[in-house]
């Protein structure tokens, strides 16, 4: 084992032993270095517990930590028998499942990189990563994603085996160049009779500040680009993860996110390592609400549109609810957001106002929690993209604890977050210890800490733009910090427009505004060298439709719904109300409906639902023309 | 348009507490075939129920020829002239061919352009005239088809609702009613609304088109567009592209534009 005798005086928080200062090297936890050192720890401590759950045929299976070690193992064992070397890349293209699991940690404990690819994305994207991050081995999902690696058209060469999870509906598939899981399973007992000590000597030879994962970023402009992170970078942020956002060993959660994503990443497989906690997958992104209330778990992160979603669905029911119901909500939210109000403020709440909380809560929010599956949320989390304070404080209201934090793929997916103690919604929370925060010249917000990664792959241009001569990372967001420490973002340095007149102008402020509408669902503002700004808007679909219904509007399909005037009215209301907040230069002046249901696959939308603007602009280049004729 | 024949808007129907219909808003014009496609459980023929009368929407409204008439007795809507022919053809078994013609006359009492209407459909089904004095039940599936449309017709109707009729039908038959329906709403100017499983047929008829799925419209267009949708080629139409090993079993997602 790599226990590497701690130099730095250690404490223990909540209930795991880190350094007693946050950010210093060499950064143990519970006396590893390397991710594959505390996986080797955890499984051998903890056994035959819980490690994860996953649905089969309608049945939670639970799986033990021996089962993840030792899958684990045979996946790692059965790559090195086809001839893995130390620092290659294999990279993984699956929806969310243990697997997963298994193949990254298999293949970083034999000195593998781990790269995920987005089952969205498109053979042609495919092609572009594997050849870019030189894969050595792919594993794929099933026959779905097989077939996006058959139509590479050069046929990938640089792959040596594809590893295939499922093996349904390829029973006719040759050729050496294909391994099914199960094969690769007794690859790995082979090489284990043979070597039996060789799975934990290549975690031996794990250092701190080897390449432990590859994950490409979305990359607005341009190629993506792979962000190395070493085990230090992971483990910083789980160190600075366990501080700022305290969880136990008896957490349940929830996975659902795709584990490309750095968030889900960390909060799914990394922060579980080390906190101990139990992860439960859900069946398909289409019945995440329903495996939340399943599992009704006590650590739950998600983009804001899942939040936004949640939020949707308790109104339209309130909405068709009896009249006693539809009054007990209403009066319930109303105690409940005066108490959020008060305690936001930092006042104390009166006596009445905590009794009428209670029977709130006893009568309302108990039942509404439970329906959710947020009954026994100790810690809800929203991140990679704004939040609303509104939405934030209806959380608060109804009793379910949301936090808003930030991080990035290229710090580790955390930099700073609020917290139960200090709480402020509409920013993004303090620096998580161990991380340092400052404001540029330019307003770029710049992050320091040992979860900074290593750079892009191959890509030393990239890299070195993205430090500073000092050595901190540029983050490419706009924002301040306030006299406490707190982070706003303001939007994104790269987007600033400059309209004709001038004015310079950050977007995100006033789409961020728009989004708080939950008409809206996203919002593009456009402006750049024209004379007054206009806006590209993705209206939520249930909601509108809902409206649509309520308000006796004919629509038939989503593009006549986006053309019915009273919608196109209803957002014309929703972009003057915004505009009442920004001076004259920054008010919207015209707006078009994206009349397309966008869907993670297309490109104008990033694996978290939210619209990527260069390629918004592309597309949609004749109705932005039309706002400027 | 002031050529609307049929428009619905907001339609809302249940089935007890189930919402079968969840806010379908389309239009059918004066002369057009309007085809509605949709996979089993869409609520194709509970719209065409709702419409007719024969079940009442929850929400919503139905204007025929400028008169909301969501709501009324079925016998009433077919005197306004809207005429249902049923899934499953639901012909008088035990009367003759030409006593359940007499029968789709029942509004009438023009002895004489109802005779001229009954010569019309044994001119268009000459198979009705070969056996009229036969009782319905012992029919053919498809001459049975024949006489819920030749019935249907009898009306002089405004518009024929027609739910599924290439249903249980060899491909030849179903060719060969398409064939007539096509006949009769170029030569008569039958207005139809068509609810088909049979996409490619229906298609091939119709005008215009909407895409049910769930209760609710999809996606809608002219025939010609919907037939080019790749989401309608490979859902409805079994044109799939073969992907690179020659076979696949997995279904792409459907985005419906």
């Amino acid at each position: 084992m790599t226990k590497h005798d701690p130099i730095q005086p250690q404490e223990v928080v909540n209930g795991v032993s880190l350094n007693a200062t946050p950010g210093q090297r060499p950064l143990v936890i519970d006396g590893c270095t390397t991710m594959p050192a505390l996986f080797q720890a955890r499984c051998t401590t903890l056994g035959s517990r819980t490690a994860h759950r996953e649905k089969n045929l309608g049945i939670w299976k639970a799986f033990s930590w021996t089962d993840y070690w030792n899958h684990a193992r045979l996946i790692g064992l059965g790559l090195l028998r086809l001839g893995l070397q130390r620092g290659r890349v294999v990279s993984i293209l699956s929806e969310d499942r243990k697997e997963w699991l298994y193949a990254d940690m298999g293949i970083q404990c034999v000195g593998g990189i781990s790269s995920g690819v987005y089952t969205t994305d498109s053979s042609s994207q495919l092609a572009y990563i594997l050849k870019d991050s030189d894969s050595q081995f792919l594993i794929v999902e099933n026959e779905e994603q097989l077939d996006k690696f058959l139509e590479i058209p050069d046929g990938a060469p640089g792959v040596e085996k594809v590893i295939i999870l499922e093996d349904e509906g390829l029973h006719d598939l040759e050729g050496d160049r294909y391994v099914f899981l199960p094969q690769l399973y007794e690859l790995g007992r082979q090489h284990l009779a043979d070597h039996p000590n060789l799975f934990e000597a290549e975690i031996e030879k794990a250092k701190a500040g080897d390449i432990a994962l590859l994950i490409y970023t979305s990359g607005t402009t341009g190629a993506p680009k792979g962000a190395m992170l070493s085990h230090e970078n992971i483990m910083a942020a789980i160190e600075g993860g366990i501080r700022a956002l305290p969880t136990d060993s008896s957490a349940e959660q929830l996975c659902f996110l795709p584990l490309c994503h750095i968030l889900e990443r960390d909060s799914s497989i990394y922060f579980p390592l080390a906190v101990r906690s139990t992860v439960n997958f859900a069946e398909s992104p289409e019945t995440v609400f329903d495996n939340l209330r399943e599992v009704s778990p006590h650590v739950f992160t998600a983009v804001p549109r899942v939040w936004e979603k949640v939020y949707s669905r308790v109104t339209v029911l309130s909405m068709e609810a009896t009249t006693i119901g539809k009054f007990a909500f209403k009066s319930a939210l109303n105690v409940g957001m005066k108490r959020a109000a008060l305690m936001q403020a930092g006042k104390p709440v009166p006596v009445t106002t905590q009794v009428g909380y209670w029977l709130a809560d006893v009568i309302v929010f108990r039942n509404l929690r439970q329906m959710l599956g947020l009954d026994r949320l100790r810690q809800g989390t929203s991140g990679a993209a704004p939040i609303s304070p509104a939405l934030l404080n209806w959380y608060r209201a109804i009793g379910v604890p949301l936090l808003e934090g930030y991080g990035m793929t290229e710090n580790a997916g955390l930099a700073t977050v609020n917290s139960e103690e200090a709480n402020r919604p509409g920013s993004v929370g303090r620096a998580v210890p161990g991380v340092q925060l400052r404001i540029a010249d330019d307003g770029e917000i710049q992050t320091y800490g040992l979860n900074n990664f290593m750079g892009y792959w191959r890509n030393n241009e990239k890299t070195a733009e993205t430090y500073t001569d000092d050595g901190w990372l540029r983050t490419g967001d706009i924002g301040r910090i306030d006299e406490d420490g707190f982070l706003t973002i303001t939007g994104r340095l790269k987007d600033i427009i400059i309209t004709a007149g001038g004015k310079n102008i950050t977007p995100a402020e006033l789409e961020s505004r728009l989004k708080f509408s939950h008409y809206i669902s996203d919002a593009v503002v456009i402006g750049d060298q024209r004379k007054y700004l206009t806006c590209l808007i993705m209206i939520d679909q249930e909601n509108v439709e809902k409206y649509a219904q309520d308000n006796k509007v004919p629509f038939s399909d989503f593009a006549s719904l986006c053309r019915a005037e009273p919608v196109t009215d209803l957002i014309r209301a929703e972009v003057d109300q915004v505009n009442k907040e920004f001076a004259r230069v920054e008010q919207i002046k015209d707006f078009r409906l994206i009349d397309v249901l966008l869907t993670a696959e297309d490109e104008e939308l990033t694996a978290t639902m939210k619209l990527r603007r260069s390629f918004v602009e592309k597309r949609h280049k004749a109705l932005i023309d039309d706002m400027y004729k | 348009m002031s050529d609307i024949l049929l428009e619905v808007r907001n339609l809302e129907t249940f089935y007890g507490p189930i919402m079968a219909i969840r806010g379908v808003s389309l239009e059918v014009r004066k002369g057009r075939v309007v085809t509605v496609l949709g996979a089993n459980g869409a609520g194709k023929t509970t719209l065409l129920k709702t419409i007719s009368g024969i079940m009442d929407p929850e929400k919503g409204k139905i204007i025929f020829d400028g008169q909301d008439i969501q709501g009324w007795e079925p016998h009433r809507v077919v005197r306004a002239g809207i005429v249902h022919v049923p899934e499953g053809r639901e012909v008088f078994p035990l009367l003759t061919v030409e006593e359940n013609l007499a029968l789709g006359a029942y509004t009438r009492s023009d002895r004489a352009e109802i005779a001229r209407d009954r010569d019309l459909v044994f001119n268009y089904f000459p198979i009705l005239a070969e056996r009229r004095h036969q009782e319905a039940g012992t029919l053919s599936g498809g001459q049975q088809q024949m006489l819920a449309i030749g019935r249907g017709l009898m009306l002089r109707p405004k518009i024929m609702l027609l739910d599924e009729p290439s249903l249980g039908l060899s491909p030849l038959l179903t060719q060969e009613i398409f064939a007539i329906l096509k006949r009769l709403n170029k030569d008569e100017g039958v207005t139809m609304m068509l609810v088909e499983q049979n996409a490619a047929v229906a298609l091939d008829l119709a005008d215009d088109g909407y895409v049910m799925e769930l209760g609710r419209i999809v996606m809608s267009g002219s025939a010609d567009r919907l037939a080019s949708s790749e989401d309608i080629q490979s859902f409805y139409l079994g044109h799939d592209t073969e992907g690179a090993r020659g076979e696949r079993r997995w279904k792409r997602k459907k985005t419906w534009r």
